[in-house]
């Protein structure tokens, strides 16, 4: 009897404990962004200018190709306000006006015309703007640019002037954004593309089209009421770009056009034009233009009201370019500098400083890691400034785009610069004072990348790396001092080392040890929890490495733009073992020179960003590969070639025919013997009405030949919305859900399950279909189908397991919001009961048996990830991210089939089943990314650290967003609030008590002898 | 009214009994979000969202909004904000106008809450709390803890007791101790020992024995 109550006490104890651990993790105050860390990109500039207004200070406006608004604070890169618009919503003018900044996007046919408070980032009002003649086809001149868009500010607060789609003028309020009059052109062979604003008059600019050339059409508007009047100037211009329009509000407006042998210049409202010939120019006013080679450019140097402008032309070496002005006064052209012959690329931008004076940059890439910015002040010729500034071309590519300021104190130029790559680069004379790693707003794929250990770094320098025959040669003893000189080498580290333990046994911050390690010879390995790994982007035309530690640090990055025209996959091929570094294989598309597309592989050393030559198989793995076709599918396969041992890459043609990388002789063999084993599908994407399964023939031919298996077509009207696949590198920890009754259902794990979720549109509101497909045979193993389901939201579907989820938006009659579904896949309904045969083959007939469960979900979403620890023993969590821009995590035990819909038995409470509520509820402590603003998210990866409870989470799109995550707390780790103060004044305190009391106790016993 | 009827008609007719989009009459959502204390501390960024999307509007300085085109239906009405939490609403709009009501996640579509006034005047619920609350040392509980409690009470009888028993009547004295005498308690299990037999696997009854010495 007294012996049974130990087991129980200790069940006791036991469940008392685990009923103070919560549900789910979720963080303290004070943990925030210790963690975790958020880079907040905007993507690449489409607009960008400096806005000052008043006391506040300048700043940076800017919107970008990824549809977002945003105000950067020059000092620090900082983001002081951004609005990201939807990605069917582009941004087509950005313009700031006093304490405000206007912007014009568009979305389907409606254009937007928003206000934005320009210090904060408040929308002070819209207006939409309808039935504007949209005809793209008819307008070849509207490009990305000169979209035909054009705002202007009318003097004395007459009106904002909006010119859209190069046939519709509209004016609206300042204050309150009403219309006050609009203006639809009918003739749709002129398109308009520049309003400029002078006298009362707004006047715009267009061309029309004739026989083989254009000519310049000008409407004139009275802005108070908008009655137009429309004139033909006498004129050919072969293309938009040969034209320019300079001037308006404070002076008049001037069109400058290349004709013949000839700059012409027209002072709107007027039909006078002047003229200079384009011979005399070249032989006597500009010097440097007698090396001409080719057509001049105007350029727009985007000064306002200003008319200076400049004429570049290339030469044989290079180029070079001129500033002229247009008099306002007589209407002609002045020439005021030549800016001379520079054999590199060169980017102009002007402003002017506060004397009105205006100040022209040049700026260019001299060597591979210096940029050159030369600031000239063009009236009186006077070289302001000439800067090199670090710059590396092999991470960010050529400039792009340069905008110049002048600090209000007119003691520094300050530049912002769009690389390539698409990155922002904030220079200020000789420095470069923030840059922000904008290409990862692009960011197509992202991997984990295990770090490899230190110890065998040590150890490759030390033993491992020497060869049998060379360990014969050295003398035991010889060895014996190396070892101890090692040794000896590695106590040099000792103090920093155990500071640093000191330090982290204190404040119980991990990282402290991670800091330390940062400083020795090998900084790149990993930590003792895993915590620390490696994140390798793929960008358009960039490949970017992060750490997850010290704040997503870059560790290396790598422009590919002139190698590449577009990335589209990138694959760990070899992760990180005894002595050989971890590889990836990008994979990008590229026209050759005779403009064929190829496809362009790389393989680099993860850790450098380098390619990776291996010294002994060269010619077998060439690290830069071109291969002349077009892929329809790349795909990591499951099997390594034996010589350097990296995964074996698939590659599937247009032609569907199947290539491998690397396609050496010991590769081939391994691929065929892996080759009956192995099955895939195609048209499996997005859109698609079809799935097909296809096998590879086996004919020993390279590319090889491949078979369609299976064919399924979806019913009319279908096509495929999500696709969930189960993750390559998830851990199972057990085969069956043990339930209260101490019974089993054995889970049902199909390696080639794949879910499928179609959307029918043929009616509103459409119809979401979900399938289970076993790949290998196209067999359907279930089907379920929701009626009333939005078209217009994300369907997104993810599975892991035997469980698979997914979330759409529902308006059925009596329920209408966001629904969660979630599958469990078992063997069979019946417990304890598994498939007949101990293997498992999809050629059997067995079925799963599916038990779903669906909830209200509190938010829309658009990704789906799920946690993933080492061993998979940790309950998993799903996470969503929301579309309030955060990520938000559901434990699994509340996205569980099994919660009973009755009260609870004591079978349920073994089972620690959470009973059924419809809901799954808007708890906020749930939200793992608390209220940083974690915009645009497409993918939410994860990966398992080395200790069991932890997994660390990705989420990427336009930002990116990292944290580690632990979905039933951090069991195996000392949590942070122990208090280890606590324990050892405790220790101390019993040793004390022990050694007081030891004596008194000593003599007390004596003294009872006596007595 | 009458022409634009007459107009849509013939446009449906000519259109081969496509409707015009503008022939659809369509309405403007209004309303005005009220934070806790004063409008500033509303973030630019929030967002009025109408059917998960479908329609959406975004916060003007003055915390109004305005969904445009809207046409007739019963929608719900989200406010994505990740300062504060709003009530979810259903809005129902239809010919004789735009009627709100409160609504909540899991409850049935036709199950209205209580209706509100329109244009829509919208309170935050309260503001969100992402972070759990670290309950730090204080002395108070410290002392709540029903261990020190125990404690406290079984000091403060080592100290009563004595003084309880001198007080006491030598009578009754003597008779309790007589009764302890007569009905020895039970043996009860106690934990201590229990658990230290239990660890040192030894046996207990030795140990029993031991201590009666």
């Amino acid at each position: 009897m007294r012996r049974l109550l130990a087991p129980r006490i200790f069940a006791f104890v036991i469940l008392t404990l685990t009923l103070f651990v919560e549900l789910v993790s979720s963080l303290y105050a004070n943990q925030a962004g210790v963690i975790d860390w958020h880079h907040q990109y905007i993507g690449t500039p489409k607009v960008s200018f400096f806005h000052k207004f008043v006391s506040r200070g300048a700043y940076v406006l800017i919107a970008s190709d990824r549809n977002v608004l945003a105000s950067i604070n020059v000092r620090s890169g900082n983001i002081d306000w951004r609005q990201v618009f939807d990605e069917n919503e582009n941004i087509l003018a950005f313009k700031g006006y006093e304490n405000t900044a206007i912007s014009v996007s568009q979305r389907d046919n409606d254009y937007i015309v928003r206000s934005w408070e320009s210090h904060s980032g408040f929308m002070l009002w819209e207006n939409r703007i309808k039935n504007v003649r949209i005809d793209k086809n008819s307008n070849p001149i509207i490009e990305n640019d000169a979209p035909g868009v054009d705002v202007i500010f009318a003097a004395n607060n007459l009106g904002i002037l909006i010119l859209l789609e190069g046939s519709t003028v509209i004016n609206l309020n300042v204050t309150d954004g009403s219309q006050m009059w609009r203006s639809d052109l009918t003739d749709s062979s002129t398109i308009f593309y520049k309003l400029v604003e002078f006298k009362e008059k707004a006047y715009g600019v267009g061309l029309k089209k004739s026989f083989s050339s254009y000519t310049i059409e000008v409407i004139t508007y009275d802005i108070t009421n908008g009655i137009s009047k429309l004139q033909s100037l006498n004129s050919k211009v072969g293309n938009i770009k040969d034209m320019i329009v300079l001037g308006g509000s404070i002076q008049d407006g001037f069109i400058i056009w290349n004709e013949g042998g000839f700059i012409r210049v027209n002072r709107l409202g007027t039909l006078v034009i002047e003229q200079s010939s384009l011979e005399e120019l070249y032989e006597n006013v500009i010097p440097s233009f007698a090396n001409a080679n080719g057509k001049l450019a105007l350029l727009d140097l985007n000064l306002g009201s200003r008319t200076e402008f400049l004429v570049e032309v290339p030469t044989k070496e290079g180029n070079t370019a001129a500033v002229f002005k247009v008099d306002s006064e007589s209407g002609r052209l002045v020439a005021l500098y030549d800016l001379e012959e520079k054999s590199e690329n060169s980017l102009y931008s002007a402003t002017f400083d506060k004397n009105s004076r205006l100040i022209i940059s040049r700026s260019r890439v001299v060597a591979e890691d210096v940029a050159k910015v030369d600031i000239i002040a063009p009236g009186t010729g006077l070289v302001l400034g000439n800067y090199e500034i670090p710059y590396s071309l092999n991470s960010y590519g050529d400039l792009k785009k340069t905008v110049l300021d002048v600090d209000s104190k007119a003691t520094g130029y300050r530049m912002l610069v769009t690389s390539a790559d698409g990155s922002i680069h904030f220079w200020k004379d000789h420095d470069m004072v923030w840059k922000s790693e904008e290409s990862l707003a692009h960011t197509i794929e992202a991997e984990f990348l295990d770090l490899p250990e230190r110890k065998l770094w040590t150890q490759e320098v030390d033993e491992l790396a020497e060869q049998p025959e060379e360990s014969e040669t050295i003398s035991p003893l010889a060895r014996y001092i190396r070892r101890v000189k090692t040794h000896i080498e590695q106590l040099k580290d000792f103090p920093a080392y155990l500071t640093a333990y000191v330090q982290r046994f204190i404040i119980g911050d991990h990282e402290a040890e991670l800091r330390f390690t940062d400083k020795s010879k090998f900084s790149l390995h990993r930590d003792t929890f895993g915590f620390r790994k490696l994140l390798i982007f793929v960008t358009r035309t960039k490949l970017v490495a992060l750490d997850t530690i010290n704040k997503g640090q870059i560790i290396w990055s790598r422009y590919f733009g002139n190698d590449v025209f577009e990335f589209n996959k990138i694959f760990i091929v070899r992760s990180s073992t005894v002595k050989y570094p971890p590889l990836v294989v990008a994979i990008g598309i590229q026209r050759d020179s005779k403009g064929k597309i190829v496809t362009r592989l790389f393989r680099l050393n993860a850790l450098t960003g380098e390619n990776f030559i291996p010294t002994e198989n060269e010619k077998y793995f060439p690290s830069e590969l071109s291969l002349p076709i077009i892929t329809k599918r790349i795909l990591k396969l499951p099997v390594e070639e034996p010589d350097e041992r990296t995964h074996i890459i698939a590659l599937i043609d247009e032609e569907l025919k199947f290539h491998i990388y690397p396609n050496h002789e010991n590769a081939v063999k391994a691929f065929i013997q892996f080759a009956p084993s192995f099955y895939f599908t195609l048209s499996d994407d997005i859109g698609e009405k079809s799935l097909k399964g296809y096998k590879v023939v086996k004919n020993n031919v390279q590319p090889f030949d491949i078979t369609e298996v299976w064919i399924l077509n979806f019913p009319e009207g279908e096509s495929i919305a999500a696709i969930g696949r189960r993750p390559q590198n998830e851990k199972i920890a057990s085969l069956g859900r043990v339930l209260g009754d101490r019974s089993v259902l054995y889970k049902y794990l199909n390696p080639h399950l794949v879910a499928i979720a179609t959307l029918s549109t043929s009616k509103t509101p459409a119809t979401l279909n979900i399938y289970l497909i076993d790949i290998v045979k196209g067999s359907i193993l279930h089907h379920a189908t929701h009626e009333n389901v939005g078209y217009l939201h994300p369907i997104r579907i993810a599975q892991i397991e035997n469980s698979i989820v997914y979330h759409f938006w529902s308006e059925n009659y009596n329920e209408k919001g966001y629904v969660a579904v979630v599958y469990e896949l078992y063997e069979s309904e019946i417990k304890d009961q598994r498939f007949e045969s101990p293997v498992f083959s999809s050629f059997a007939h067995e079925r799963p048996y599916v038990s779903a469960q669906a909830y209200m979900f509190p938010y829309g979403i658009n990704a789906i990830g799920v946690t993933i620890t080492k061993h998979g023993i940790a309950t998993r969590e799903f996470l969503f991210a929301l579309d309030t821009d955060q990520v938000f995590g559901v434990s699994k035990r509340f996205l569980d089939p099994r919660r009973p819909q009755r009260v609870l038995t004591n079978e349920d409470k073994e089972e620690m089943l959470i009973p059924y509520d419809p809901a799954i509820p808007d708890n906020k402590k749930w939200v793992l990314s608390y209220h940083l603003p974690v915009a645009g998210i497409r993918q939410i990866i994860t990966s398992p650290a080395l200790l069991e409870s932890t997994t660390l989470v990705l989420a990427y799109g336009l930002d990116l967003w990292f944290t580690r995550e632990a979905p039933s707390k951090t069991f195996d780790v000392l949590s942070e609030d122990f208090s280890k103060g606590t324990l050892l004044a405790t220790i101390f305190g019993l040793i004390l008590g022990i050694l007081i009391t030891k004596p008194m106790v000593r003599r007390k016993k004596v003294n009872a002898r006596w007595y | 009214m009458r022409r634009s009827m007459i107009l849509c008609l013939v446009l449906f007719f000519l259109g081969l009994f496509a409707i015009p989009s503008f022939c659809i009459k369509t309405y403007k959502i209004e309303g005005r979000l009220v934070t806790l204390k004063d409008l500033p501390q509303l973030e630019p960024t929030t967002k009025i969202i109408l059917d998960g999307g479908k329609y959406s509007a975004l916060i003007r300085k003055n915390g109004k909004f305005v969904i445009d085109d809207v046409p007739q239906g019963s929608y719900l009405l989200e406010i994505s904000s990740k300062k504060f939490i709003y009530p979810k609403i259903r809005v129902d709009v239809d010919s004789e106008g735009i009627k709100p009501f409160v609504t909540i996640t899991g409850s049935e579509w036709s199950n209205t809450g209580p209706s509100l006034q329109y244009p829509l005047e919208l309170p935050a619920r309260s503001t969100s709390e992402y972070f759990m609350v670290r309950d730090g040392f204080s002395i108070t509980s410290l002392f709540a803890n029903p261990y020190i409690i125990m404690m406290g009470f079984s000091v403060l009888l080592l100290f009563i007791m004595p003084k309880m028993m001198a007080n006491m009547d030598p009578n009754a004295l003597k008779e309790l101790q007589e009764n302890q005498a007569q009905n020895p308690l039970p043996e009860m299990p106690d934990i201590s020992t229990t658990l230290a037999n239990y660890l040192s696997g030894g046996n207990n009854n030795a140990n029993v024995e031991r201590r009666r010495n």
